[in-house]
């Protein structure tokens, strides 16, 4: 990612969306800096008290020698600073206690409202944004960014603010004791700061290094596993074998790198901290000798130098993480802000008795602007005809379906349904009228009875049973271990492609639809079977206008109409016995 | 565990120099109090300037050999967690390259592959952290009572009690949220998952208009997510102010002790405030760790994933003393099946029962059938991909179970169902990592499967970049490259697994006449469901549900068997029934 290349303006968008994004958690958030404020005060005073212990303890000391001191004497002493520490130790813990809680809760509950709004942006973004977006995008943009997000909440929102506060009353102090002393401190600090910064820059390049390094490793791994069959056909396990060791050499060395980078940071960081540690040890040490400051002034001094110096290494993290996060909550906006749909007209055109007639009026349509795929299509399919879209693979037959269905919206004409234009209605309703059943079989992990049930959720395990065994699946989901209750998904391949397929089309006819659209539904079901369903494909078609997409043509002789497309137009149209009566380029497929 | 177990034994030096100069490390760190403690009481208690700068001089000194010490830890820690990596990673590919294809598909290629990926990042991960992050408190605990020990026994319990306290604090926070943090990976796959399915099936649920439905299914693997990782926050909210509320009263706990023992002379000033500064710098360290232990739980559960195919042993070895040395290959029946069956474990039903048939060298046998009829596993029982339960496969009259793998697979050439080529150059492919083949014999081959003439035409040629799952070619192409690469190969048998699907009828039948020329002195096994694909076989065997029900040449079988005549009339052959 060009993070670095970012100008100042779109870190300062970043930063108006991240504050943007908190703002309904605003009391919340002024709440827990509240807690961290005292909670950072009462943090920096308990060496001050410890101080004062020590010099009153030394002040005991010097004024007379070990066997007169009372116990009484003693506790005057240090009862007082004692009884202080405690409490600010009690009240500290219930701040720090309040901070951490709420945002336990915030970071979480964030984090939540960004995934929820983007699964609503995906309902509303058009097919466009799927076909040129990669899943795997969105899937790391919803799991692995967003966490980068609610972490930057639950870890660095308190460190930083601990971190701002310490620092600030830390400095403060210091700078009442020694200014002189503070200013070499500062010096040292800022150089520790600096270097933290340029290290974790580094780290942060060689951590990249590491994850595509991974991601390549795996990428090869998973290829090498999906061409088993072929590595153990052609013995080619040794070359194949000496590809892994490369990438894994790759991956071993730019983890290394990554990890010592890491880690580095800390011993560095360390030796500088300790360095102003020392020096004002000394410094501190020789002004005690030269009577210009008590010992325990020193201590608490020396508690001080410690205080300030550990919040500058966490200022570098949180810088570090924010960056990070304002990276994945910019990729998070991309797709926030990305253009929607059209809107549903205002007052939708709404049909009441569909009679399925279905016109084509010059339209014309690209996928990519300015690249026209269908320059002028015009065809009337009437109520309960069957028409065949045939045509060789890229022709536009699906794409036509895809304008039915308004998944696009075309460029130029209209599409009418029943002499109304489909623009005028809502998707909602437009797409009630339609059922589909496409080559893609889509079943979402549920039950079987549920996937058939998806286009009519209320539908009674009988309807289920009816529409099952009129798609010829009756039979073999009995065989199921738990027939209609058995969990299945396309993922996991508990049925076969075609067993799928005879499921997609049950489902299709219970939903009963008005508009049958078949795309390529039995391509992957083979002629034997196919035959045994074209039952129920014609059951499925009776009393329905039905658009049949084939590249099988043995299947479509019947149809009312056949239009032959090519290069996104239809060039030829007819009946299978008009197309073949003539040179046709129907002809010229059916005879090839 | 085990894995772990067995990695550190193998590099116990490593480890064990690696917690060294930790404990190294430790010591630096608290050696600067010490010092200081020093400087307190032997330098201002002496008024002498000189001792205080001594002592400095000391001081730097440790805090510089401390950073030397800490930058070979962490160099050493790296190299450790990278070593494993790289050590369970080709482990685990070698032992999965052995698994049969069965035995890959319960998990899958994604799966296998994140086992090799992502799980062990997790554990390289938590390694690191063990040793930077977490270790790092114990030890720094143990030195710091024992340098307590040294000023005094008393505030050495004290020390010891207050870092034994705060330990059963997170021993006890981590224990109660354990269930939590085993969840996380569970409900980030869930979630992973449903966004997949809703992404992969858009036009669908549009066209079925269940976008809120399935938003809100979407929504409630969202939330899942979010009330575990809030159980987990809220239990760990307690650590940090926990670490500083101890720290606030072992304070007051050590000054009250600490000024008594001063006042009595028997320790020095500069002994309390050293000893409140290594119980601080112990808490800080335990504070740190106890923070990222929440990483723990997940890095066990992918230890115990990678644990488990590791444990997996495949079913198909080669014998021990393999006959490959008896192979002859002038047998007449060149290929025998004797009655196979073939039944996946734990199925109901055969795949395939009592098949015989046999293929002579320049003979082509071809296999029909309908889905799930069987026939593929045919060609998979031939090349050993599985092994039969019954019957016998010969090749050059030995039992296929006699030989090696690799010595069966060499005397086969196969095309499978789909057309898989691998990212690399089309020669890569072609040549399918062997040295044998010289570029005549792989452009001859591409030639025979029409293939010859859309390679050349490309810009690079045979050079020319296959790139990951093949997708820069189209599905004929891609079909006659794996058809090249098949033939390619020297072989005394050639099976084609549905391998003309994706040709269009021309192509087809000019592989398949360009093949005849040339393969006429192999045996070749034809399976497909295209009849046109094999009307022309020397012998056609017909499967139906796993069975032979027929078995002759196109005529023979037309005439005679049903099966095969439903299969001719659904593709428009011959109408007459």
């Amino acid at each position: 990612m060009s993070d670095k290349r970012k100008s100042a303006c779109q870190y300062a968008h970043s930063i108006y969306l991240f504050i943007h994004l908190l703002k309904d958690q605003k009391w919340k958030l002024i709440l827990v800096m509240f807690a961290c404020i005292v909670g950072s005060f009462l943090y920096t005073a308990m060496p001050w008290f410890m101080g004062n212990a020590i010099d009153n303890i030394v002040a005991l000391i010097s004024t007379g020698s070990h066997l007169e001191i009372t116990f009484k004497e003693i506790i005057e002493a240090i009862g007082q600073p004692i009884i202080l520490i405690v409490i600010a130790a009690i009240l500290s813990y219930f701040f720090s206690y309040m901070a951490e809680r709420i945002m336990a809760d915030v970071s979480e509950k964030t984090s939540l409202y960004l995934r929820e709004q983007l699964s609503h942006k995906l309902t509303k973004l058009p097919l466009q944004f799927y076909d040129k977006t990669k899943v795997g995008t969105v899937l790391s943009i919803t799991s692995t960014d967003i966490d980068k997000i609610s972490e930057i909440l639950l870890i660095g929102f308190n460190q930083f603010m601990l971190a701002f506060f310490d620092l600030i009353f830390g400095i403060s102090i210091m700078l009442v004791i020694s200014p002189k002393l503070t200013g070499i401190v500062l010096v040292v600090l800022a150089i520790s700061m600096a270097s933290t910064y340029f290290i974790s820059q580094k780290s942060q390049k060689a951590f990249s290094q590491n994850l595509s390094t991974l991601a390549d490793y795996n990428a090869v791994t998973e290829e090498l596993y999906s061409g088993a069959m072929l590595i153990k056909a052609f013995n080619t396990q040794a070359v194949c074998t000496e590809r892994i060791r490369e990438v894994n050499q790759k991956q071993y060395k730019a983890h290394l790198k990554a990890q010592f980078m890491n880690y580095v940071i800390y011993p560095v960081i360390r030796i500088i901290s300790q360095f102003a540690f020392i020096l004002s040890a000394v410094l501190g040490a020789v002004m005690v000798i030269r009577g210009n400051i008590t010992l325990g002034v020193v201590q608490a001094y020396l508690q001080y130098v410690s205080q300030v110096s550990e919040p500058v290494t966490q200022f570098s993290f949180v810088l570090n993480s924010l960056q990070a996060a304002l990276a994945s909550l910019d990729r998070v906006y991309e797709i926030m802000e990305a253009q929607e749909e059209l809107e549903d007209p205002a007052e939708p055109v709404v049909i009441e008795n569909p009679k399925g007639e279905i016109e084509f009026h010059h339209v014309s349509f690209g996928y990519v602007p300015g690249k026209t795929l269908m320059k002028d299509v015009n065809f009337v399919a009437k109520t309960n005809q069957t028409i065949a879209v045939v045509g060789s693979t890229g022709a536009g037959k699906t794409t036509l379906v895809n304008l039915l269905m308004r998944f696009y919206e075309v460029n130029g004409g209209m599409i009418l349904f029943d002499g109304k234009s489909t623009a005028q209605m809502t998707r909602q309703h437009l797409r009630s009228l339609f059922g589909m059943v496409l080559q893609d079989t889509w079943l979402f992990c549920g039950t079987v009875a549920e996937n058939i049930a998806y286009g009519k959720k209320d539908a009674s395990r009988e309807e289920i049973v009816a529409a099952a065994k009129l798609a010829q699946c009756d039979s073999f989901i009995r065989t199921l271990p738990e027939g209609y209750d058995t969990v299945i998904s396309s993922e996991q391949s508990v049925l076969s492609q075609g067993q799928q397929q005879l499921l997609t089309i049950a489902r299709a006819a219970l939903a009963n639809p008005n508009v049958m659209i078949l795309d390529e539904a039995t391509s992957s079901i083979d002629t034997i079977t196919e035959q045994r369903i074209q039952k129920a494909l014609a059951e499925l078609m009776k009393n329905r206008t039905s658009f049949i997409i084939a590249h099988r043509l043995s299947t479509i002789q019947n149809a009312d109409l056949i239009l032959v497309m090519k290069d996104g137009d239809i060039i030829e149209m007819g009946t299978h016995q008009e197309l073949l009566s003539w040179d046709s380029f129907y002809s010229k497929l059916y005879y090839s | 565990m085990k894995i772990l177990c067995m990695f550190l034994k193998k590099n116990i030096g490593l480890f064990f120099f690696t917690l060294f100069f930790l404990l190294l490390q430790t010591i630096c760190i608290l050696l600067i109090p010490f010092f200081t403690k020093e400087i307190v009481d032997k330098g201002i208690a002496s008024n002498q300037i000189e001792v205080v700068l001594w002592i400095a001089l000391k001081m730097m000194l440790s805090s510089a050999i401390g950073a030397v010490v800490s930058i070979i830890c962490t160099y050493l820690t790296a190299k450790l967690s990278s070593l494993f990596g790289a050590d369970i990673r080709e482990k685990l590919y070698l032992h999965i390259q052995n698994f049969t294809l069965e035995e890959q598909k319960q998990y899958g290629p994604a799966t296998l592959a994140a086992r090799g990926s992502g799980d062990v990042a997790n554990v390289q991960q938590v390694m690191v952290m063990l040793i930077q992050m977490i270790l790092p408190g114990p030890f720094i605990g143990v030195v710091a009572v024992i340098m307590t020990w040294n000023v005094s026994r008393e505030l050495a319990f004290i020390v010891a009690l207050v870092i034994f306290l705060f330990f059963c604090t997170v021993a006890f926070v981590f224990y109660k949220s354990i269930h939590n943090m085993k969840a996380i990976q569970d409900r980030i796959d869930r979630m992973v998952t449903k966004l997949r399915e809703v992404f992969r099936g858009v036009k669908i649920i549009r066209a079925f208009d269940n976008s809120s439905y399935e938003e809100g299914r979407t929504n409630d693997t969202f939330a899942a997510y979010a009330d575990n990782m809030i159980a987990i926050n809220r239990r760990f909210a307690f650590v940090s102010p926990t670490a500083f509320l101890i720290l606030g009263l072992v304070m007051a706990a050590i000054l009250w002790f600490g000024s008594f023992k001063v006042t009595s002379g028997t320790i020095k000033i500069g002994a309390v405030t050293a000893v409140i500064e290594y119980v601080t710098l112990s808490l800080l360290q335990l504070l740190s760790g106890a923070l990222v232990t929440v990483k723990i739980p997940r890095a066990v559960a992918s230890l115990t994933r990678i644990q488990k195919v590791l444990e997996q042993q495949t079913c198909l070895v080669d014998v021990d003393n393999v006959k490959d040395g008896e192979y002859d290959k002038t047998v007449e029946e060149l290929v025998q099946f004797e009655n196979v069956t073939f039944q996946y474990p734990g199925a109901e039903k055969a795949v395939l029962e009592g098949i015989s048939f046999s293929c002579k060298r320049g003979q082509t046998v071809a296999v029909i059938g309908a889905t799930a009829s069987g026939k593929s596993t045919v060609a998979k029982i031939l090349l050993r991909f599985e092994d039969i339960q019954g019957g016998a496969i010969r090749l050059g009259g030995i039992n296929i179970k006699e030989m090696s793998q690799q010595f069966l697979r060499d005397h086969i050439s196969y095309v499978s169902q789909t057309a898989f080529l691998f990212s690399g150059t089309v020669r890569d492919n072609l040549k399918c990592g062997s040295e044998d083949i010289s570029d005549q014999q792989m452009q001859k081959a591409a030639v025979i499967a029409q293939a010859d003439g859309f390679v050349s035409a490309l810009k690079d040629g045979y050079d020319s970049r296959v790139a990951r799952g093949g997708t820069n070619f189209s599905g004929g192409q891609k079909q006659r490259l794996c058809i090249a690469r098949a033939l390619a190969k020297t072989a005394d048998v050639y099976v084609f697994d549905d391998s003309f699907s994706a040709l269009d009828n021309r192509t087809d039948a000019m592989v398949r006449k360009a093949m005849k020329e040339n393969l006429h002195d192999a045996a070749v096994l034809i399976i497909a469901q295209k009849l046109s694909s094999i009307m022309e076989a020397d012998e056609i065997i017909v499967l139906d549900q796993g069975k032979m029900v027929g078995k002759g040449t196109h005529q023979e079988l037309m005439e005679g068997n049903a099966v095969y005549r439903e299969f001719a009339r659904s593709q428009q052959y011959g109408g007459r029934s």
